[in-house]
Protein backbone atom coordinates (compact mmCIF):
# COMPACT_ATOMS: atom_id res chain seq x y z
CA UNK A 1 0.00 0.00 0.00
CA UNK A 2 1.69 3.28 -1.27
CA UNK A 3 1.93 5.88 2.16
CA UNK A 4 -0.33 8.95 2.39
CA UNK A 5 2.01 11.70 1.06
CA UNK A 6 3.31 13.92 3.76
CA UNK A 7 1.02 16.54 5.54
CA UNK A 8 0.23 18.13 8.68
CA UNK A 9 -3.01 16.15 8.88
CA UNK A 10 -1.43 12.79 7.51
CA UNK A 11 1.48 12.53 9.93
CA UNK A 12 -0.85 13.37 12.81
CA UNK A 13 -2.97 10.42 11.98
CA UNK A 14 0.15 8.09 11.11
CA UNK A 15 1.71 9.21 14.58
CA UNK A 16 -2.47 8.60 16.54
CA UNK A 17 -2.30 5.28 14.76
CA UNK A 18 0.89 3.65 15.90
CA UNK A 19 0.65 5.34 19.33
CA UNK A 20 -2.70 3.91 19.65
CA UNK A 21 -1.16 0.41 18.22
CA UNK A 22 1.37 0.75 20.74
CA UNK A 23 -0.74 0.73 23.30
CA UNK A 24 -3.16 -1.44 22.51
CA UNK A 25 -0.05 -4.45 21.65
CA UNK A 26 2.31 -3.62 24.69
CA UNK A 27 0.53 -1.40 27.47
CA UNK A 28 -3.24 -1.47 26.99
CA UNK A 29 -5.00 -4.35 28.55
CA UNK A 30 -8.55 -5.41 28.01
CA UNK A 31 -11.25 -4.25 31.16
CA UNK A 32 -13.01 -6.68 32.59
CA UNK A 33 -16.32 -6.62 32.99
CA UNK A 34 -15.84 -7.18 36.58
CA UNK A 35 -14.20 -3.71 36.86
CA UNK A 36 -16.94 -1.86 34.75
CA UNK A 37 -19.57 -3.00 37.06
CA UNK A 38 -18.26 -2.24 40.36
CA UNK A 39 -17.33 1.34 38.89
CA UNK A 40 -20.67 1.95 38.09
CA UNK A 41 -22.08 0.25 41.30
CA UNK A 42 -19.65 3.05 43.18
CA UNK A 43 -21.52 5.51 41.12
CA UNK A 44 -24.90 3.99 41.90
CA UNK A 45 -24.19 4.11 45.61
CA UNK A 46 -22.67 7.17 45.81
CA UNK A 47 -26.05 8.37 44.23
CA UNK A 48 -28.34 6.50 46.23
CA UNK A 49 -26.18 7.47 49.89
CA UNK A 50 -26.57 11.31 48.90
CA UNK A 51 -29.85 11.08 47.76
CA UNK A 52 -31.57 8.77 50.76
CA UNK A 53 -29.82 12.16 52.97
CA UNK A 54 -30.29 14.51 51.13
CA UNK A 55 -34.44 14.41 50.81
CA UNK A 56 -34.16 13.90 54.17
CA UNK A 57 -32.51 16.90 54.70
CA UNK A 58 -34.34 18.99 51.96
CA UNK A 59 -37.49 18.99 54.57
CA UNK A 60 -36.24 21.16 56.55
CA UNK A 61 -35.32 23.12 54.09
CA UNK A 62 -34.26 27.24 54.72
CA UNK A 63 -35.73 30.08 52.54
CA UNK A 64 -34.49 30.12 48.32
CA UNK A 65 -31.84 27.54 48.18
CA UNK A 66 -29.95 29.01 44.63
CA UNK A 67 -26.51 28.96 43.58
CA UNK A 68 -24.64 31.87 42.39
CA UNK A 69 -27.71 33.51 41.39
CA UNK A 70 -28.25 37.00 40.26
CA UNK A 71 -30.38 37.51 43.77
CA UNK A 72 -28.42 40.26 45.43
CA UNK A 73 -28.90 40.13 49.04
CA UNK A 74 -26.86 41.52 52.40
CA UNK A 75 -23.50 40.96 52.66
CA UNK A 76 -22.43 38.99 55.68
CA UNK A 77 -19.00 39.62 56.41
CA UNK A 78 -17.81 36.88 58.82
CA UNK A 79 -15.37 34.25 57.89
CA UNK A 80 -16.66 32.49 55.27
CA UNK A 81 -14.82 29.30 56.58
CA UNK A 82 -17.09 28.67 59.13
CA UNK A 83 -20.83 29.20 58.14
CA UNK A 84 -23.09 28.63 60.27
CA UNK A 85 -24.73 25.10 59.35
CA UNK A 86 -28.10 24.00 59.65
CA UNK A 87 -28.22 21.34 57.10
CA UNK A 88 -27.12 17.39 58.06
CA UNK A 89 -24.01 16.53 56.85
CA UNK A 90 -23.70 13.63 54.27
CA UNK A 91 -20.79 10.97 55.65
CA UNK A 92 -18.77 10.59 52.34
CA UNK A 93 -18.43 14.27 52.13
CA UNK A 94 -16.35 16.45 53.91
CA UNK A 95 -18.54 18.42 56.24
CA UNK A 96 -17.81 22.33 56.15
CA UNK A 97 -16.01 21.81 59.68
CA UNK A 98 -13.69 19.45 58.20
CA UNK A 99 -12.77 21.06 54.87
CA UNK A 100 -12.01 24.11 56.82
CA UNK A 101 -9.64 21.76 59.27
CA UNK A 102 -8.56 19.94 55.89
CA UNK A 103 -7.96 23.83 53.67
CA UNK A 104 -5.57 25.04 56.94
CA UNK A 105 -2.69 23.15 55.19
CA UNK A 106 -3.80 24.83 51.72
CA UNK A 107 -0.78 26.37 50.25
CA UNK A 108 -1.63 28.59 47.30
CA UNK A 109 -5.48 29.63 47.96
CA UNK A 110 -4.87 30.28 51.27
CA UNK A 111 -2.60 32.54 50.62
CA UNK A 112 -5.00 34.93 48.95
CA UNK A 113 -6.45 37.58 51.44
CA UNK A 114 -10.09 36.55 52.59
CA UNK A 115 -12.51 38.98 51.89
CA UNK A 116 -15.97 39.13 52.31
CA UNK A 117 -18.65 36.68 51.41
CA UNK A 118 -20.25 36.92 48.00
CA UNK A 119 -22.99 38.90 47.95
CA UNK A 120 -24.92 35.96 46.22
CA UNK A 121 -25.83 32.77 47.37
CA UNK A 122 -23.23 30.02 46.33
CA UNK A 123 -22.85 25.99 46.38
CA UNK A 124 -20.20 24.46 47.48
CA UNK A 125 -19.30 20.59 48.19
CA UNK A 126 -22.93 19.97 47.39
CA UNK A 127 -24.23 23.01 50.08
CA UNK A 128 -25.89 25.79 48.90
CA UNK A 129 -24.65 28.97 51.43
CA UNK A 130 -27.10 31.47 51.51
CA UNK A 131 -26.43 35.45 51.62
CA UNK A 132 -27.54 35.12 55.03
CA UNK A 133 -25.51 32.77 56.55
CA UNK A 134 -27.36 29.39 56.21
CA UNK A 135 -26.70 26.41 54.51
CA UNK A 136 -28.67 23.48 52.92
CA UNK A 137 -27.91 20.29 51.09
CA UNK A 138 -28.67 20.10 47.89
CA UNK A 139 -31.74 17.82 46.90
CA UNK A 140 -31.24 14.24 45.01
CA UNK A 141 -30.00 13.96 41.45
CA UNK A 142 -28.00 17.10 42.35
CA UNK A 143 -24.77 15.60 43.76
CA UNK A 144 -22.58 14.42 40.69
CA UNK A 145 -21.87 17.14 38.70
CA UNK A 146 -24.06 19.70 39.17
CA UNK A 147 -24.21 21.60 36.16
CA UNK A 148 -26.99 24.89 37.23
CA UNK A 149 -29.52 25.80 39.95
CA UNK A 150 -31.74 28.94 39.78
CA UNK A 151 -34.07 29.85 42.06
CA UNK A 152 -37.82 28.86 40.17
CA UNK A 153 -41.51 29.24 40.81
CA UNK A 154 -40.63 29.45 44.56
CA UNK A 155 -38.52 26.12 44.51
CA UNK A 156 -35.59 25.39 42.66
CA UNK A 157 -34.20 23.98 39.04
CA UNK A 158 -31.29 21.97 39.43
CA UNK A 159 -29.61 20.51 36.39
CA UNK A 160 -27.32 17.14 36.34
CA UNK A 161 -24.73 17.29 33.69
CA UNK A 162 -24.03 13.29 34.57
CA UNK A 163 -27.50 12.53 33.32
CA UNK A 164 -28.61 15.26 31.18
CA UNK A 165 -32.01 16.20 33.66
CA UNK A 166 -33.71 18.50 34.85
CA UNK A 167 -36.00 18.75 37.99
CA UNK A 168 -38.01 21.11 39.48
CA UNK A 169 -38.33 20.79 43.14
CA UNK A 170 -40.97 22.85 45.19
CA UNK A 171 -40.14 24.74 48.28
CA UNK A 172 -39.87 22.01 50.17
CA UNK A 173 -37.95 19.60 48.64
CA UNK A 174 -39.95 17.81 46.64
CA UNK A 175 -40.28 16.96 43.22
CA UNK A 176 -42.20 18.68 40.84
CA UNK A 177 -41.35 17.19 38.00
CA UNK A 178 -38.44 15.92 35.93
CA UNK A 179 -37.47 15.34 32.59
CA UNK A 180 -34.37 15.27 30.13
CA UNK A 181 -32.62 18.72 29.32
CA UNK A 182 -29.39 20.57 29.27
CA UNK A 183 -27.61 22.50 32.24
CA UNK A 184 -28.30 25.83 30.41
CA UNK A 185 -30.39 28.20 32.55
CA UNK A 186 -30.94 31.65 31.36
CA UNK A 187 -32.10 34.50 34.08
CA UNK A 188 -32.65 38.19 33.74
CA UNK A 189 -29.99 40.01 36.01
CA UNK A 190 -33.25 41.04 38.08
CA UNK A 191 -33.96 37.44 39.03
CA UNK A 192 -37.54 37.93 37.15
CA UNK A 193 -37.44 35.32 34.65
CA UNK A 194 -35.33 32.14 34.34
CA UNK A 195 -35.89 29.86 31.13
CA UNK A 196 -34.91 26.09 30.69
CA UNK A 197 -35.85 23.05 28.65
CA UNK A 198 -37.00 19.95 29.74
CA UNK A 199 -38.20 16.81 27.02
CA UNK A 200 -37.65 19.39 23.83
CA UNK A 201 -39.84 22.54 25.24
CA UNK A 202 -38.79 25.85 26.37
CA UNK A 203 -40.42 27.07 29.78
CA UNK A 204 -39.47 30.82 30.90
CA UNK A 205 -41.37 31.88 34.21
CA UNK A 206 -41.08 34.10 37.06
CA UNK A 207 -37.58 32.64 38.94
CA UNK A 208 -38.91 34.59 42.32
CA UNK A 209 -42.30 34.37 43.75
CA UNK A 210 -45.35 31.80 43.49
CA UNK A 211 -46.34 32.92 39.90
CA UNK A 212 -49.17 29.83 38.70
CA UNK A 213 -48.28 27.83 35.62
CA UNK A 214 -45.18 26.90 34.37
CA UNK A 215 -44.44 29.31 31.42
CA UNK A 216 -44.43 26.45 28.77
CA UNK A 217 -43.44 28.90 25.66
CA UNK A 218 -43.30 25.82 22.91
CA UNK A 219 -41.48 23.00 21.49
CA UNK A 220 -37.53 23.65 20.96
CA UNK A 221 -34.86 21.16 19.57
CA UNK A 222 -33.42 18.73 22.76
CA UNK A 223 -30.28 20.41 21.56
CA UNK A 224 -30.61 23.65 21.84
CA UNK A 225 -28.55 25.70 23.99
CA UNK A 226 -29.94 29.12 25.34
CA UNK A 227 -28.23 31.83 25.32
CA UNK A 228 -30.05 34.99 27.11
CA UNK A 229 -33.07 37.01 27.28
CA UNK A 230 -33.36 39.69 24.12
CA UNK A 231 -36.39 41.95 23.14
CA UNK A 232 -38.65 39.88 25.34
CA UNK A 233 -37.84 36.48 24.29
CA UNK A 234 -35.21 33.68 24.92
CA UNK A 235 -32.22 34.04 21.95
CA UNK A 236 -30.69 30.27 21.44
CA UNK A 237 -28.87 28.46 19.20
CA UNK A 238 -31.26 25.79 17.66
CA UNK A 239 -28.41 23.35 17.70
CA UNK A 240 -28.34 23.47 13.68
CA UNK A 241 -25.70 24.66 12.16
CA UNK A 242 -25.61 26.63 8.54
CA UNK A 243 -23.33 24.44 5.58
CA UNK A 244 -20.29 27.05 6.75
CA UNK A 245 -20.55 25.73 9.89
CA UNK A 246 -22.53 28.94 11.14
CA UNK A 247 -24.71 28.37 14.23
CA UNK A 248 -28.30 28.84 13.59
CA UNK A 249 -29.85 31.19 16.47
CA UNK A 250 -33.49 31.56 16.87
CA UNK A 251 -35.54 34.24 19.48
CA UNK A 252 -38.37 32.45 21.13
CA UNK A 253 -41.83 34.58 20.48
CA UNK A 254 -40.09 36.78 17.47
CA UNK A 255 -37.27 36.59 15.06
CA UNK A 256 -33.82 38.33 14.62
CA UNK A 257 -32.74 40.37 11.85
CA UNK A 258 -29.11 40.11 10.31
CA UNK A 259 -27.41 41.48 13.14
CA UNK A 260 -26.09 38.47 14.70
CA UNK A 261 -24.65 37.16 11.31
CA UNK A 262 -20.63 36.03 11.43
CA UNK A 263 -20.99 34.86 14.95
CA UNK A 264 -19.98 31.60 15.18
CA UNK A 265 -20.97 31.35 18.49
CA UNK A 266 -22.92 33.14 20.85
CA UNK A 267 -22.41 33.59 24.32
CA UNK A 268 -24.37 36.40 26.15
CA UNK A 269 -27.04 39.27 25.82
CA UNK A 270 -27.38 41.98 28.19
CA UNK A 271 -30.25 43.30 30.07
CA UNK A 272 -30.81 46.53 28.03
CA UNK A 273 -31.91 44.29 24.83
CA UNK A 274 -29.05 45.65 23.07
CA UNK A 275 -25.46 43.83 23.34
CA UNK A 276 -25.10 40.64 22.20
CA UNK A 277 -21.25 38.76 22.56
CA UNK A 278 -19.75 35.95 21.26
CA UNK A 279 -16.98 35.22 18.80
CA UNK A 280 -16.90 35.84 15.09
CA UNK A 281 -14.33 34.29 12.34
CA UNK A 282 -14.76 37.76 9.97
CA UNK A 283 -11.59 36.42 8.01
CA UNK A 284 -12.83 32.67 8.08
CA UNK A 285 -9.20 31.45 8.86
CA UNK A 286 -10.51 29.44 12.04
CA UNK A 287 -8.96 32.04 14.79
CA UNK A 288 -11.66 33.71 16.22
CA UNK A 289 -12.51 37.10 17.69
CA UNK A 290 -14.02 38.32 20.78
CA UNK A 291 -17.27 40.53 19.57
CA UNK A 292 -20.27 42.81 20.88
CA UNK A 293 -22.55 44.16 18.57
CA UNK A 294 -25.67 46.59 19.39
CA UNK A 295 -29.23 45.23 17.98
CA UNK A 296 -30.11 49.04 18.20
CA UNK A 297 -27.12 51.01 16.15
CA UNK A 298 -26.88 47.33 13.75
CA UNK A 299 -22.97 48.05 14.56
CA UNK A 300 -20.07 46.19 16.15
CA UNK A 301 -19.51 47.82 19.18
CA UNK A 302 -15.99 46.32 19.50
CA UNK A 303 -13.86 43.28 18.79
CA UNK A 304 -10.77 42.05 20.47
CA UNK A 305 -8.33 39.47 18.94
CA UNK A 306 -7.54 38.92 22.47
CA UNK A 307 -10.43 38.09 24.40
CA UNK A 308 -13.54 35.78 24.55
CA UNK A 309 -16.72 37.86 26.36
CA UNK A 310 -18.88 35.52 28.20
CA UNK A 311 -21.00 37.31 30.03
CA UNK A 312 -22.67 40.63 30.90
CA UNK A 313 -22.45 42.41 34.26
CA UNK A 314 -26.29 43.02 35.96
CA UNK A 315 -25.59 46.88 34.50
CA UNK A 316 -24.59 46.03 31.21
CA UNK A 317 -21.60 48.29 31.70
CA UNK A 318 -18.75 45.31 32.21
CA UNK A 319 -17.96 42.19 30.14
CA UNK A 320 -16.14 39.02 31.92
CA UNK A 321 -14.01 38.04 29.34
CA UNK A 322 -11.50 34.63 29.11
CA UNK A 323 -8.50 34.83 27.33
CA UNK A 324 -8.80 33.34 23.27
CA UNK A 325 -5.25 32.70 23.31
CA UNK A 326 -5.16 30.15 26.03
CA UNK A 327 -7.11 27.10 26.02
CA UNK A 328 -7.52 26.72 29.37
CA UNK A 329 -9.22 30.43 30.45
CA UNK A 330 -7.47 30.89 33.14
CA UNK A 331 -6.50 34.38 32.09
CA UNK A 332 -10.27 36.31 33.06
CA UNK A 333 -10.70 39.96 32.89
CA UNK A 334 -13.20 42.59 33.12
CA UNK A 335 -13.82 44.73 30.21
CA UNK A 336 -15.38 47.94 29.40
CA UNK A 337 -18.51 46.69 27.63
CA UNK A 338 -18.76 50.14 25.22
CA UNK A 339 -14.94 49.57 24.02
CA UNK A 340 -13.95 46.40 24.85
CA UNK A 341 -11.21 48.21 26.78
CA UNK A 342 -9.36 45.82 30.06
CA UNK A 343 -10.56 47.38 33.12
CA UNK A 344 -8.94 44.94 35.35
CA UNK A 345 -7.51 41.64 35.02
CA UNK A 346 -6.22 37.97 36.48
CA UNK A 347 -3.78 35.18 35.21
CA UNK A 348 -4.68 32.42 37.37
CA UNK A 349 -2.55 29.82 35.46
CA UNK A 350 0.29 31.46 36.38
CA UNK A 351 -1.12 31.20 39.91
CA UNK A 352 -1.01 27.58 40.23
CA UNK A 353 -4.91 27.74 39.27
CA UNK A 354 -7.54 26.67 36.82
CA UNK A 355 -11.17 27.93 36.56
CA UNK A 356 -14.14 26.61 35.93
CA UNK A 357 -16.61 29.32 36.02
CA UNK A 358 -17.18 32.78 36.58
CA UNK A 359 -20.37 35.08 37.27
CA UNK A 360 -20.09 39.21 38.47
CA UNK A 361 -21.35 39.29 41.94
CA UNK A 362 -22.09 42.53 41.03
CA UNK A 363 -21.05 45.09 38.78
CA UNK A 364 -17.90 45.93 40.40
CA UNK A 365 -16.69 42.36 41.27
CA UNK A 366 -16.31 39.41 38.89
CA UNK A 367 -16.54 35.88 41.27
CA UNK A 368 -14.11 33.20 39.42
CA UNK A 369 -14.20 29.63 40.62
CA UNK A 370 -10.35 28.79 41.26
CA UNK A 371 -9.42 25.28 41.33
CA UNK A 372 -6.35 24.59 42.61
CA UNK A 373 -3.31 22.40 40.50
CA UNK A 374 -2.11 19.14 42.22
CA UNK A 375 -4.52 18.98 44.80
CA UNK A 376 -7.55 20.10 43.23
CA UNK A 377 -8.91 22.47 46.52
CA UNK A 378 -10.77 25.13 45.85
CA UNK A 379 -12.51 28.53 46.26
CA UNK A 380 -14.19 31.13 44.67
CA UNK A 381 -12.00 34.06 44.29
CA UNK A 382 -13.31 37.97 43.54
CA UNK A 383 -11.88 40.10 40.84
CA UNK A 384 -12.70 43.71 41.59
CA UNK A 385 -12.63 46.40 39.01
CA UNK A 386 -9.85 48.22 40.74
CA UNK A 387 -7.86 44.83 39.68
CA UNK A 388 -7.24 43.50 43.50
CA UNK A 389 -8.02 39.63 44.16
CA UNK A 390 -9.56 38.69 47.33
CA UNK A 391 -11.03 35.37 48.04
CA UNK A 392 -14.63 35.09 49.13
CA UNK A 393 -14.63 31.82 50.47
CA UNK A 394 -13.11 29.03 52.37
CA UNK A 395 -10.79 26.72 50.50
CA UNK A 396 -11.92 23.55 50.72
CA UNK A 397 -12.54 19.96 48.27
CA UNK A 398 -9.59 18.34 46.82
CA UNK A 399 -8.46 14.81 46.07
CA UNK A 400 -11.11 13.47 48.38
CA UNK A 401 -14.20 15.08 46.97
CA UNK A 402 -14.33 12.89 44.16
CA UNK A 403 -17.81 12.10 42.57
CA UNK A 404 -19.00 15.11 44.26
CA UNK A 405 -20.34 18.70 43.06
CA UNK A 406 -18.15 20.96 41.65
CA UNK A 407 -17.19 23.84 44.15
CA UNK A 408 -19.81 26.28 42.74
CA UNK A 409 -22.27 26.70 39.96
CA UNK A 410 -23.62 30.52 38.75
CA UNK A 411 -27.35 30.42 37.68
CA UNK A 412 -27.08 33.11 35.13
CA UNK A 413 -26.48 33.35 31.69
CA UNK A 414 -23.11 30.83 31.39
CA UNK B 1 -21.82 -11.96 35.73
CA UNK B 2 -25.61 -11.67 34.14
CA UNK B 3 -26.58 -12.24 37.88
CA UNK B 4 -25.27 -8.96 39.07
CA UNK B 5 -26.24 -7.20 36.29
CA UNK B 6 -29.83 -8.49 37.03
CA UNK B 7 -29.19 -7.38 40.44
CA UNK B 8 -28.39 -3.82 39.24
CA UNK B 9 -31.51 -3.84 37.77
CA UNK B 10 -30.67 -5.02 34.12
CA UNK B 11 -32.78 -7.60 32.30
CA UNK B 12 -30.96 -10.12 30.84
CA UNK B 13 -31.67 -9.81 27.06
CA UNK B 14 -30.33 -5.99 27.69
CA UNK B 15 -27.11 -7.38 29.48
CA UNK B 16 -26.03 -9.80 27.52
CA UNK B 17 -26.47 -6.69 25.07
CA UNK B 18 -24.63 -4.80 26.76
CA UNK B 19 -21.37 -7.11 27.85
CA UNK B 20 -21.67 -7.77 23.83
CA UNK B 21 -21.23 -3.91 22.66
CA UNK B 22 -18.45 -3.91 25.82
CA UNK B 23 -16.68 -6.45 24.57
CA UNK B 24 -16.67 -5.75 20.97
CA UNK B 25 -15.92 -1.56 21.35
CA UNK B 26 -13.74 -1.44 24.62
CA UNK B 27 -10.59 -1.56 22.83
CA UNK B 28 -11.59 1.53 20.85
CA UNK B 29 -12.57 3.23 23.58
CA UNK B 30 -9.10 2.49 25.78
CA UNK B 31 -7.09 3.85 22.35
CA UNK B 32 -8.94 7.05 22.28
CA UNK B 33 -8.85 7.83 26.27
CA UNK B 34 -4.61 6.70 25.62
CA UNK B 35 -4.53 9.16 23.14
CA UNK B 36 -6.37 12.13 25.55
CA UNK B 37 -4.64 11.35 28.70
CA UNK B 38 -1.09 9.87 27.03
CA UNK B 39 -0.95 7.74 30.12
CA UNK B 40 -1.55 4.50 30.65
CA UNK B 41 -3.25 3.84 33.82
CA UNK B 42 -5.43 7.26 33.48
CA UNK B 43 -6.40 6.26 30.20
CA UNK B 44 -7.82 2.77 32.08
CA UNK B 45 -9.30 4.41 34.58
CA UNK B 46 -11.26 6.83 32.22
CA UNK B 47 -12.47 4.51 29.52
CA UNK B 48 -13.28 2.25 32.73
CA UNK B 49 -15.62 5.09 34.12
CA UNK B 50 -16.80 6.10 30.50
CA UNK B 51 -18.04 2.07 30.54
CA UNK B 52 -19.36 2.18 33.70
CA UNK B 53 -21.64 5.09 32.61
CA UNK B 54 -22.66 3.64 29.56
CA UNK B 55 -23.94 0.78 31.28
CA UNK B 56 -25.99 2.69 34.05
CA UNK B 57 -27.49 4.72 31.19
CA UNK B 58 -27.57 1.32 28.91
CA UNK B 59 -32.14 1.49 28.59
CA UNK B 60 -32.04 4.56 27.33
CA UNK B 61 -28.90 5.06 25.05
CA UNK B 62 -29.25 1.27 24.13
CA UNK B 63 -32.23 2.38 22.22
CA UNK B 64 -30.68 5.58 20.78
CA UNK B 65 -29.20 5.34 16.76
CA UNK B 66 -25.23 5.33 17.93
CA UNK B 67 -24.34 4.21 21.44
CA UNK B 68 -20.73 4.31 20.37
CA UNK B 69 -21.48 8.28 19.64
CA UNK B 70 -22.44 8.48 23.25
CA UNK B 71 -19.82 6.47 24.83
CA UNK B 72 -17.55 9.03 23.19
CA UNK B 73 -18.94 11.50 24.05
CA UNK B 74 -19.17 10.42 27.98
CA UNK B 75 -15.35 9.43 27.14
CA UNK B 76 -14.96 12.91 26.31
CA UNK B 77 -17.10 14.96 28.83
CA UNK B 78 -14.78 12.90 31.93
CA UNK B 79 -11.80 13.80 30.45
CA UNK B 80 -12.23 17.38 30.05
CA UNK B 81 -14.90 17.86 33.26
CA UNK B 82 -13.55 19.24 36.43
CA UNK B 83 -13.54 15.99 37.98
CA UNK B 84 -11.09 14.20 35.51
CA UNK B 85 -8.30 16.89 36.36
CA UNK B 86 -8.56 16.13 40.12
CA UNK B 87 -8.70 12.21 38.85
CA UNK B 88 -5.13 12.64 37.25
CA UNK B 89 -3.78 15.45 39.96
CA UNK B 90 -4.06 12.25 42.31
CA UNK B 91 -2.32 9.97 40.10
CA UNK B 92 0.60 12.09 39.54
CA UNK B 93 0.77 12.75 43.26
CA UNK B 94 0.52 9.11 44.36
CA UNK B 95 2.65 7.51 41.25
CA UNK B 96 5.43 9.98 39.31
CA UNK B 97 6.49 6.80 37.27
CA UNK B 98 6.08 7.43 33.54
CA UNK B 99 3.29 5.07 31.86
CA UNK B 100 3.77 6.59 28.48
CA UNK B 101 3.59 3.05 26.31
CA UNK B 102 7.06 2.55 24.14
CA UNK B 103 6.55 2.16 19.75
CA UNK B 104 7.54 -1.08 19.07
CA UNK B 105 11.51 -0.71 18.09
CA UNK B 106 10.51 -1.68 14.22
CA UNK B 107 7.71 1.19 14.79
CA UNK B 108 9.71 3.48 16.12
CA UNK B 109 10.13 6.87 14.15
CA UNK B 110 11.67 10.12 15.42
CA UNK B 111 8.72 11.76 13.27
CA UNK B 112 6.31 10.31 14.77
CA UNK B 113 7.81 9.95 18.44
CA UNK B 114 8.66 13.88 18.23
CA UNK B 115 4.79 14.71 17.29
CA UNK B 116 3.64 12.36 19.74
CA UNK B 117 5.33 14.32 22.30
CA UNK B 118 4.18 17.69 20.98
CA UNK B 119 0.25 16.59 21.12
CA UNK B 120 0.59 15.13 24.06
CA UNK B 121 1.59 19.05 25.25
CA UNK B 122 -1.28 20.40 23.62
CA UNK B 123 -3.97 22.01 26.12
CA UNK B 124 -6.43 19.38 26.78
CA UNK B 125 -9.56 20.89 24.40
CA UNK B 126 -6.66 21.80 21.69
CA UNK B 127 -5.50 17.79 22.47
CA UNK B 128 -9.42 16.30 22.27
CA UNK B 129 -9.93 17.85 18.76
CA UNK B 130 -6.95 16.41 17.26
CA UNK B 131 -7.45 12.86 18.49
CA UNK B 132 -11.46 13.06 17.20
CA UNK B 133 -10.40 14.43 13.69
CA UNK B 134 -7.04 12.98 13.00
CA UNK B 135 -7.70 9.67 15.12
CA UNK B 136 -11.43 8.77 14.79
CA UNK B 137 -11.39 10.80 11.54
CA UNK B 138 -14.69 12.83 12.91
CA UNK B 139 -15.92 15.33 10.46
CA UNK B 140 -15.65 19.00 12.17
CA UNK B 141 -19.64 18.62 12.60
CA UNK B 142 -19.09 15.02 14.36
CA UNK B 143 -16.08 16.34 16.18
CA UNK B 144 -18.43 19.68 17.35
CA UNK B 145 -21.32 16.97 18.68
CA UNK B 146 -19.06 15.22 20.30
CA UNK B 147 -17.37 18.01 22.26
CA UNK B 148 -20.67 19.65 22.67
CA UNK B 149 -19.30 22.93 21.00
CA UNK B 150 -19.78 24.46 17.45
CA UNK B 151 -18.45 23.69 13.91
CA UNK B 152 -16.64 27.07 14.51
CA UNK B 153 -15.00 25.85 17.69
CA UNK B 154 -13.53 23.04 16.13
CA UNK B 155 -12.14 24.83 13.57
CA UNK B 156 -10.50 27.04 15.98
CA UNK B 157 -9.40 24.89 18.34
CA UNK B 158 -8.17 22.47 14.87
CA UNK B 159 -6.23 25.70 13.69
CA UNK B 160 -4.44 26.94 16.95
CA UNK B 161 -3.63 23.15 17.56
CA UNK B 162 -1.57 23.13 14.12
CA UNK B 163 -0.48 26.16 15.23
CA UNK B 164 1.57 25.17 18.22
CA UNK B 165 2.48 22.11 16.63
CA UNK B 166 3.90 23.82 14.35
CA UNK B 167 5.93 26.24 16.44
CA UNK B 168 7.15 23.27 18.26
CA UNK B 169 8.19 20.79 15.28
CA UNK B 170 9.13 24.21 12.50
CA UNK B 171 12.79 23.40 13.55
CA UNK B 172 12.92 20.06 12.26
CA UNK B 173 13.65 19.63 8.98
CA UNK B 174 12.60 15.95 8.49
CA UNK B 175 8.76 17.20 8.67
CA UNK B 176 7.74 18.47 5.63
CA UNK B 177 4.64 20.68 6.15
CA UNK B 178 5.24 22.10 9.86
CA UNK B 179 6.83 24.83 8.67
CA UNK B 180 6.04 27.76 11.89
CA UNK B 181 4.48 30.67 10.00
CA UNK B 182 5.45 33.37 9.83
Amino acid sequence: MTPAPSSPQNDLTRTLNRHAEGFAELGGSSLDLDQVLARAGEIRRGRRLRASLVMAAVVVAVAVPIGITNLVGGNNATDPAAPATHGPTLPDRPSPTTTKARSSSNPLLSRIPLGAKPDHSYVELGVMHDVDGTTQQLPAGATDRLSGITPYLGGYLVAGAETDTVTLYDGSGKVVKSGSGPGFFVTTSDGVETAYVMDGRLYSNPGSGMASGDGAVGPISPNARLIGYLQGGVLYATGQHDADGTPQLALSGGSIGRDLDGFTSVNATDDSDDLVAGISDPAGTGRGVGRVVSLRTHQTVWSSPDWDPVSFSYDGKYVAATALDTDDTTQVAILDAATGQVVATTNLGAKGFDTTDTAFDDSDNLLVIAQQRGDGKEAILRLSRNGTLDRATAVVGGLQTDYQTPLIIPAGPQ
Amino acid sequence: MLTTMREQGMTEPAAADFESWMSARQHRLLRTAYLLTGDVHAAEDLAQTALAKVYLAWDRVSAAQSVDAYARRILINEHTSAWRRLWRHREVITDTSSHDVPVPAEEYDGVTDALWEAVRSLPERQRAVVVLRYYEQLSEREAAEALAVSVGTIKSQSSRALDTLRARLGSRTDLAGWEAHS
